[in-house]
């Protein structure tokens, strides 16, 4: 029951969210014909304006191996850690703090099921939600690669890849959602656990873009140079997984745990 | 020992700290099934964090509570399952419609109380079929109601059934009480609305700072009360004339006059019942007159 009513409050967000990354996925499938007619000069006058070697390396994949690079940008490091990690926290800070404030945790607590069932049932949920917009949204790029001109897709997309990245992305948006869900077990107001989660994720985003420090930010863990070997093919699957993907999940299990132990004693 | 003897809920040596502040302090209650229990107190003494403390909401830091035979601090979800809660603050998801809140808020019980159920359907005018959020403070009260005393369980706990329901709705929440009772059911029930209470409750418990007050207490003050007359002037006259020997006390806008040895009750009672009054009384102390008395201030013998 927990589970159900936690799919009937998220599902019209989870809605949403698919459409935005749809939107931004179609606009720039479409975009790509033009990018690609003048291919060279564009990226050479957009490396001039670049701000660092990182970008100047991403451009370079696009014209080296044009459109699946190019959706390994769009798609995974530009969407997914935008509207993805958005709608993580969005749904995250109503888990415990949302149900605080509108008073409705005293009624959910005393029924006769325990925290760790709550907790769990609302977890599973909301990690689903934030999963469906990702790897729905990544199913159609395959759909709409037909909309263009064959002629201006260098390297296609291969769906296995997609869906790894997609799995890939989906996990670093959990991730982020589980820190919400443990914020959310800590702070009483939603607008204070969106606030605080928000400050995070800047300070980690300010990390990224400054080139000598950016390998303290959480985002390397999820940018264009991840995203385009995987969509290269150069990635093997459980060799990523272990080696580092693990400690995404690690982190999550970690940081549910403390959220658990916090909310397992938590007075109303 | 018949079932209607048997106890329920048993309470001992409650406690419970927030920092510094002493919210509850060695609390002990006891209800026996097909009883009706009512706790009250002023604003803060608390009332709502004893209760929680019960079905293990708020964490209480010493005691043992015990629901149906089972320790509730220790398997809070198996005490979960015998007691039907009502929250003191309104606790709906008002996206819901009525009927998916009461559905949901049931769903975890293993069984109805199917009778109960029919009497608040047939009873209660909540609109089922239509959004929480667009219901009055009454209706989503008697929701909330509905929520707590369907499922077929012994105990029943109820912080401030009464709150926002109009004089036709309180009617019909001291029936199901009243049903609930016959039906077995042992209730806790918070109150401020102390005629009410006065009418259900089998007993009465008093918090006061988070302590329960001595019922020898409680029973000297309501024997003492009798003895005298109470009364609420319109305009305090600055004297009073009363039979020789009257003890005067006040309290708040109370004052309580008990004759001297040798002057009976209805003689003060004519000599005050000249003067303009809000409220005259003499005889067995309501609640009110006991809280009241509690609560302002212990009378003294």
């Amino acid at each position: 029951m927990i589970a159900r009513k936690t799919w009937r409050e998220t599902r019209w967000m989870m809605v949403a969210s698919f459409l935005i990354m749809e939107v931004l996925l179609f606009a720039a499938v479409m975009f790509w014909p033009k990018i690609a007619a003048d291919l060279e000069q564009r990226i050479a006058f957009m490396k001039l304006l670049a701000p660092g070697e990182f970008i100047k390396r991403l451009l370079s994949t696009w014209g080296d191996h044009g459109f699946a690079a190019y959706i390994a940008t769009q798609q995974f490091f530009k969407s997914a850690n935008t509207v993805g990690i958005a709608t993580a926290v969005l749904i995250g800070t109503g888990a415990i703090a949302g149900e605080r404030e509108n008073s409705t945790l005293e009624l959910l607590l005393s029924r006769p099921v325990s925290r760790l069932r709550i907790l769990w049932s609302k977890t599973w949920v909301l990690a689903l939600c934030t999963a469906i917009p990702i790897f729905a949204s990544t199913a159609t790029i395959p759909l709409l690669e037909h909309c263009i001109d064959a002629e201006y897709i260098k390297t296609g997309t291969n769906f296995g890849y997609l869906m790894h990245a997609a799995w890939h992305s989906t996990l670093f948006s959990v991730a982020v959602l589980v820190a919400t869900l443990c914020l959310s077990s800590f702070i009483k107001s939603q607008v204070q656990v969106a606030f605080a989660i928000g400050v995070i994720v800047i300070i980690q985003v300010g990390l990224y873009f400054i080139q000598v420090i950016r390998n303290g930010s959480a985002f390397m863990l999820s940018d264009h140079d991840v995203y385009w070997p995987i969509l290269a093919g150069n990635v093997h699957f459980w060799r990523f997984f272990f080696g580092q993907e693990i400690w995404i999940l690690a982190a999550c299990c970690l940081l549910w745990a403390v959220a658990y132990l916090r909310f397992r004693r938590m007075d109303l | 020992m018949t079932d209607h003897a048997r106890q329920v809920l048993h309470v001992t040596g409650l406690s419970k700290s927030f920092g510094t502040s002493c919210v509850l302090d060695d609390v002990s209650l006891e209800v026996d099934a097909g009883t009706v229990l009512g706790l009250v107190g002023p604003n803060g003494a608390g009332k709502t964090t004893c209760l929680r403390c019960l079905l293990g909401l708020t964490f209480a830091d010493a005691g043992r509570v015990q629901i149906d035979g089972i320790d509730a601090l220790a398997d809070p979800v198996a005490s979960r399952r015998r007691t039907g809660y009502l929250p003191g603050e309104t606790s709906l998801y008002k996206h819901m419609r009525g009927q998916e809140a009461l559905d949901f808020g049931v769903s975890f019980y293993p069984d109805l109380d199917r009778e109960v159920l029919d009497f608040c359907l047939g009873h209660f005018s909540v609109p089922l079929d239509r959004k929480v959020e667009t219901y009055s403070a009454g209706q989503k009260q008697m929701l909330a109601i509905m929520i707590a005393v369907a499922p077929d369980v012994p105990l029943h706990v109820l912080d401030e059934p009464d709150k926002g329901l109009d004089a036709s709705m309180r009617h019909d929440l001291r029936r199901l009480i009243e049903a609930l009772r016959r039906r077995g059911k042992a209730l806790l029930v918070s109150s401020h609305h102390m005629a009410e209470l006065d009418s259900l409750a089998d007993e009465v418990v008093f918090l006061l700072d988070g302590k329960t007050v001595d019922p020898a207490r409680v029973r000297g003050q309501r024997e003492l009360l009798a003895r005298g007359v109470r009364v609420v002037f319109r305009d305090r006259p600055a004297d009073l004339d009363l039979p020789p020997g009257t003890v005067s006390t006040e309290r708040g806008d109370v004052c309580f006059l008990e004759p001297a040895a040798g002057v009976t009750v209805d003689a003060v009672r004519a000599a005050v019942e000249r003067y303009p009054h809000r409220r005259l009384s003499t005889g067995p102390a309501s609640l009110q007159e006991v809280y009241e008395a509690l609560y302002l201030g212990d009378l003294a013998r």
